[in-house]
């Protein structure tokens, strides 16, 4: 067996050994919120906290994003892949990442190649190794992530971590990548004994009796498809601020709008790609005037159907993952649960 | 089936292409034929009718626009554009040998081969008829794979219709039936029909078979509620009825989201969508 176990006082001296040969993001206190940032020592990492604002997402698909420059008159100069350091050998590690987050990104990792690979993301993904870590009991109160299926990620993941025992952790590779890490640092961790290894198999099945479903997601995409002209979306509709908090906290929302900006020689420019919101007014109109949705109550309607309905359909994984960022963060209160527990309980 | 001309650095990367020729269809629309930069490309460049590509004014942005001319014509293309926004009245100040940046083509197009033998049915309403130009002018080009060709056209007045050099051309052909009409007709100077496009219909009723004709829409989004129902009328399964969807497809390969319909992106997965499909497709025909 490959998996190695590790003490609680050696976390830090991994993550310190590991700025040395890659690029370390964890996350800190960076603006006073949970945030995932690249580090340069250990002291700056949160180790028992709760999710970072936002989650992995931006480190491969960035709120803004450069993509190419051009020049007014005879277009493209060059790819920003090719100028910034998003191409150079260094690989990022992502430390601490909670089950629910890597679920998530492994929605967008099915978005992003669809069909056409986005050379952009999937250049950021490939370059990262990600370090995750195991809850073994709900976060916080808005956590719905055993209802959403997203607390035992099976992939998306190079490293995690679980505490068996107080201050031990087993720490499982699950690819090449994360064997190699092991490999790197020998001095940090000592081989698990039969009994850690029990330890480890009890955990597990210990966890599993921690979490509680919020929601059954069990044949909810057709029971939300039957309560279209739901009562309860003109309630929410009521409620909401449009303000597309929500759709900035989750870890499958991806949407972004693409812009050009011209530089102050008026000669040369940016194309840049940044964040969206489907809750904007003028997110579905286009030219001449014609918006799609128009109506609030369709705006917020579509989130969710997107997320319960259109990305299970689509790509085959939970569009949500049961974070509940979109409640933490939420200025209206709305929590969504209850959204969907209203709209298929109305008859 | 998919010719994409992906630009080796990505598929954000437009390439250039040059305004090769300007005509003014009507005081708001013009039509460009353009040309790769980069010679080799142009013979690679191949469309389905009712595909499209993203165009690029760098400093302003980048627009979905249907492709105008049929597969049929080779080493450029031509792009019908109306001056509505930011990007398209920057296109319509561009001159004969300015830069443009092409992304595409991009969706899925008509799937017009596939049905040799057939009678064909265009609908077009305004604008629609640029898109749709390119899939009646290939079954033209191609007249010896199709049966009859109808063509139903209806726009806002006599100064807006598109082609009329054309479309005299379709008058006049035993082959195909042509059919006009113009909402209103401030000027008097319109001898032919007055009114709403569905008004054409009983026209050409006696002549549709319903089990050998497919039937292809474009046009804007409050005409095809009104087409659906005659063309329900004339017996047409709803397999055999096409129809492009109009969204903002802002990124064209199925990431930004913007122009998502259900559990679709009108972007990749149409914007050419049958009648049966949009059906399921909550809030695509509004």
């Amino acid at each position: 067996m490959v998996s190695k176990l590790i003490s609680r006082k050696k976390i830090p001296e991994l993550v310190d050994a590991m700025i040395g040969d890659f690029i370390v993001v964890a996350t800190t206190n960076k603006n006073n919120v949970p945030t995932l940032t690249e580090i340069s020592s250990s002291d700056e990492v949160l180790f028992d906290t709760e999710l970072p604002m936002i989650s992995i997402k931006k480190l491969f698909h960035p709120a803004k994003q450069d993509l190419f420059k051009f020049n007014r008159t005879t277009g493209v100069i060059k790819s920003c892949l090719e100028e910034s350091d998003i191409g150079v050998e260094k690989k990022i590690v992502v430390f601490g990442v909670r089950p629910c987050d890597i679920t998530g990104n492994n929605v967008l990792d099915e978005i992003f190649k669809e069909y056409f690979r986005d050379e952009f993301y999937n250049t950021l993904r490939e370059r990262a190794l990600i370090i995750g870590i195991n809850c073994l009991q709900p976060c916080y109160e808005n956590c719905f992530c055993e209802s959403m299926n997203s607390n035992d990620p099976k992939s998306g993941y190079d490293l995690m971590l679980t505490e068996i025992a107080k201050d031990n952790f087993i720490i499982v590779p699950n690819t090449d990548g994360g064997k190699r890490i092991l490999r790197l640092y020998p001095d940090l961790f000592q081989e698990p004994t039969d009994e850690d290894f029990e330890k480890y198999v009890r955990t597990l099945e210990l966890k599993k009796n921690s979490f509680k479903k919020d929601i059954l997601v069990e044949g909810l995409p057709s029971e939300l498809e039957d309560k279209f002209e739901s009562r309860a979306w003109k309630k929410y509709t009521k409620e909401c601020l449009f303000c597309g908090s929500c759709t900035f906290v989750c870890p499958t929302c991806y949407c972004f709008n693409v812009k050009d900006k011209i530089s102050i020689d008026l000669k040369t420019g940016i194309r840049q790609r940044e964040w969206d919101s489907c809750y904007y007014p003028e997110f579905a109109s286009v030219a001449g005037g014609h918006d799609f949705r128009h109506e609030k109550e369709r705006r917020f309607r579509y989130r969710y159907l997107h997320k319960f309905i259109d990305i299970p359909r689509r790509y085959n994984v939970e569009g949500c993952v049961g974070c509940g960022r979109c409640i933490t963060y939420c200025p209206a209160d709305i929590d969504v649960r209850d959204v969907v527990e209203d709209v298929r309980g109305e008859m | 089936m998919r010719a994409i001309v992906t630009h080796d650095r990505g598929i954000s990367i437009p390439h250039e292409a040059k305004i090769v020729n300007i005509r003014e269809l009507t005081d708001t629309t013009k039509l460009f034929e353009l040309k790769f930069v980069q010679n080799h490309l142009n013979p690679l460049f191949e469309h389905v009718p009712g595909q499209f590509v993203e165009v690029s004014i760098y400093g302003i942005g980048e627009v979905p626009i249907s492709i105008t001319s049929p597969p049929t014509k080779r080493g450029s293309f031509e792009l019908g554009i109306r001056n509505v926004g930011n990007v398209t009245n920057a296109i319509h100040n561009k001159k004969k040998g300015d830069i443009v940046g092409i992304r595409g083509p991009f969706g899925n197009g008509f799937p017009i081969a596939d049905y040799k033998g057939k009678d064909l049915l265009f609908v077009t309403g305004g604008l629609g008829y640029l898109p749709l130009r390119s899939v009646f002018r290939y079954a033209i080009d191609k007249k010896e794979d199709y049966g009859k060709i109808f063509l139903l056209y209806g726009d806002r007045c006599p100064s807006d219709i598109l082609f009329p050099e054309e479309n005299d051309e379709y008058e006049v052909r035993e082959d195909i039936d042509f059919q006009c009409t113009v909402d209103r007709d401030d000027d008097r100077c319109w001898e032919g029909n007055l009114g709403v496009v569905t008004n054409l219909f009983s026209k050409i009723a006696d002549q549709i078979d319903p089990n050998n004709t497919i039937a292809m829409i474009c046009g804007p989004p409050i005409m095809y509620k009104f087409v659906i129902i005659e063309l329900e009328k004339l017996g047409l399964d709803g397999d055999h009825i096409y129809l492009s969807l109009e969204r903002k497809m802002k990124c064209g390969v199925g990431k930004c989201c913007h122009c998502g319909v259900g559990d679709k992106f009108v972007c990749i997965d149409g914007p050419v969508f049958t009648l049966r499909q949009i059906r399921t497709l909550p809030e695509a025909l509004m």
